[in-house]
C-alpha cells in the first residue's frame, strides 16, 4: 500500500475537524439550514489544507476497467455561497501515486472555468527514462506516456461530462 | 500533538535513515555541520519515497523539551547512504517549522552529474542529460510536495 492511498480518501473523510468554525453572519439566506454545514479539512498539493464550512454537492469519478490511472472531483458549497473542489489523480506508482488539491471559487461561473482550466498533466511527471544508456526504462516510459495520454482524455470527457463543451 | 504521524511507503528504509539516539535524546545529522542534539518526542515521520524514485526525502520532526520543534530532513540522491544530503533545524514554533518545510526546495539537494565544459562528451548528450536531470528534479519536487500536503493535512485533521 502506497503513503497516500493508506489515508482515507477526502469523499470519505471530509468532516473529521477538530475544531468547529466560527460562525458567519455573512449569508442569511442559507443561515436557516445550518445544520447542513460541517467544517471540513480539502488537502491541498504542498501546502496547508483548506478550512471551510461546507456540505458535499457532488461527487464524481471516472474510474472503469481497463484505466489504471483515474480521477474524482468532490464540490462542495461553502456557508457563505462560495464553492470549493478538492481534485484527486490516482496515477500508477511509476507516474507518481496519488496527487490531490483543493481550491475556493467566488462563485458559480468561476468554478467549471476553474475545473476546464486544470490540465491533469500536471500532477504527473513524464517517467525517468535513461536518456543516455535507452532500455528497459525507455520501454516503460513509452507505456507511461501512452498511459497519460489515456487518463488525461479521460479526464477532459469527465468534465465535458459535468459541464459540458468549454465556451470558445 | 501527542499522536505520532506516520506516512509510509511500506519500504522498509535504511538502518541510518533513523535519527541516531543518545542519552534519551535524538542526534540530528546535517551535512557540513555539527549534528543537532536534541531531547523530546518525535512528533511525525514521513519518506516521499516511491519504487520509482530517483531521489526521494524523509522526514522527522520533533518537539523538543524545552519546548522548540526540530526538524531532520534528509535527501537520498539514490541508494548509496554516502551522498546523501541532511539537514536539521530547530525552530521556535511548530508553525514556523511547517512554514519552512513549505518554502523548502527539494531539487536543489539533487546531483547535478552534468559538466557542460567537458569536451569529450557531445552537445547531444549534454542536451540528454540535461533533460534528465530535469525529469529528476520535477519528480523529486513533485513527490516532495505531495507528502507535505499529506503531513499538513493529517496536522490539521489531527
Amino acid at each position: 500500500m502506497t503513503r497516500r492511498s493508506a489515508m482515507a480518501p477526502i469523499a470519505a473523510n471530509p468532516f473529521c475537524a477538530h475544531e468547529p468554525a466560527a460562525p458567519d453572519r455573512a449569508s442569511p439566506a442559507i443561515e436557516s439550514a445550518d445544520h447542513h454545514f460541517h467544517p471540513v479539512i480539502l488537502p491541498r498539493h504542498g501546502l496547508r489544507p483548506l478550512h471551510i464550512c461546507g456540505r458535499a454537492l457532488l461527487h464524481v469519478s471516472n474510474r472503469c476497467v481497463g484505466l489504471p490511472a483515474w480521477s474524482e472531483l468532490t464540490l462542495f458549497e461553502t456557508r457563505t455561497s462560495g464553492l470549493a473542489s478538492t481534485l484527486t489523480h490516482h496515477l500508477t506508482e511509476s507516474l507518481g501515486g496519488v496527487w490531490r488539491d483543493s481550491a475556493l471559487h467566488a462563485n458559480a461561473p468561476a468554478l467549471p472555468r476553474a475545473i476546464q482550466a486544470h490540465d491533469p498533466m500536471i500532477a504527473l511527471v513524464l517517467p525517468c527514462a535513461d536518456l543516455v544508456v535507452p532500455g528497459e526504462s525507455c520501454r516503460q516510459a513509452g507505456e507511461d506516456i501512452a498511459l497519460a495520454g489515456l487518463f488525461r482524455g479521460a479526464w477532459f470527457g469527465m468534465v465535458r461530462a459535468l459541464f459540458g463543451n468549454e465556451p470558445r | 500533538m501527542s499522536a505520532m504521524l506516520s506516512l509510509e511507503t511500506g519500504i522498509p528504509s535504511s538502518p541510518s535513515t533513523a535519527p541516531a539516539i543518545s542519552e534519551g535524546g535524538y542526534l540530528l545529522r546535517q551535512s557540513g555541520g555539527k549534528p543537532l542534539r536534541v531531547r523530546g518526542e518525535l512528533l511525525a515521520e514521513c519518506t516521499s519515497r516511491t519504487p520509482a524514485a530517483p531521489a526521494w526525502q524523509d522526514l522527522q520532526i520533533f518537539r523538543c523539551d524545552d519546548g522548540q520543534v526540530a526538524v531532520a530532513l534528509r535527501t537520498c540522491r539514490d541508494n548509496q547512504c554516502e551522498s546523501d544530503v541532511f539537514h536539521a533545524h530547530r525552530f521556535d514554533s511548530l508553525e514556523k517549522a511547517l512554514a519552512w518545510l513549505q518554502a523548502f526546495d527539494p531539487a536543489a539537494d539533487l546531483f547535478a552529474d552534468l559538466d557542460a565544459s567537458d569536451r569529450r562528451i557531445s552537445a547531444t548528450e549534454i542536451a540528454l542529460r540535461a533533460a534528465s536531470l530535469r525529469q529528476r528534479a520535477d519528480w523529486v519536487e513533485m513527490q516532495y510536495r505531495s507528502m507535505i500536503g499529506e503531513l499538513l493535512f493529517q496536522f490539521d485533521i489531527g
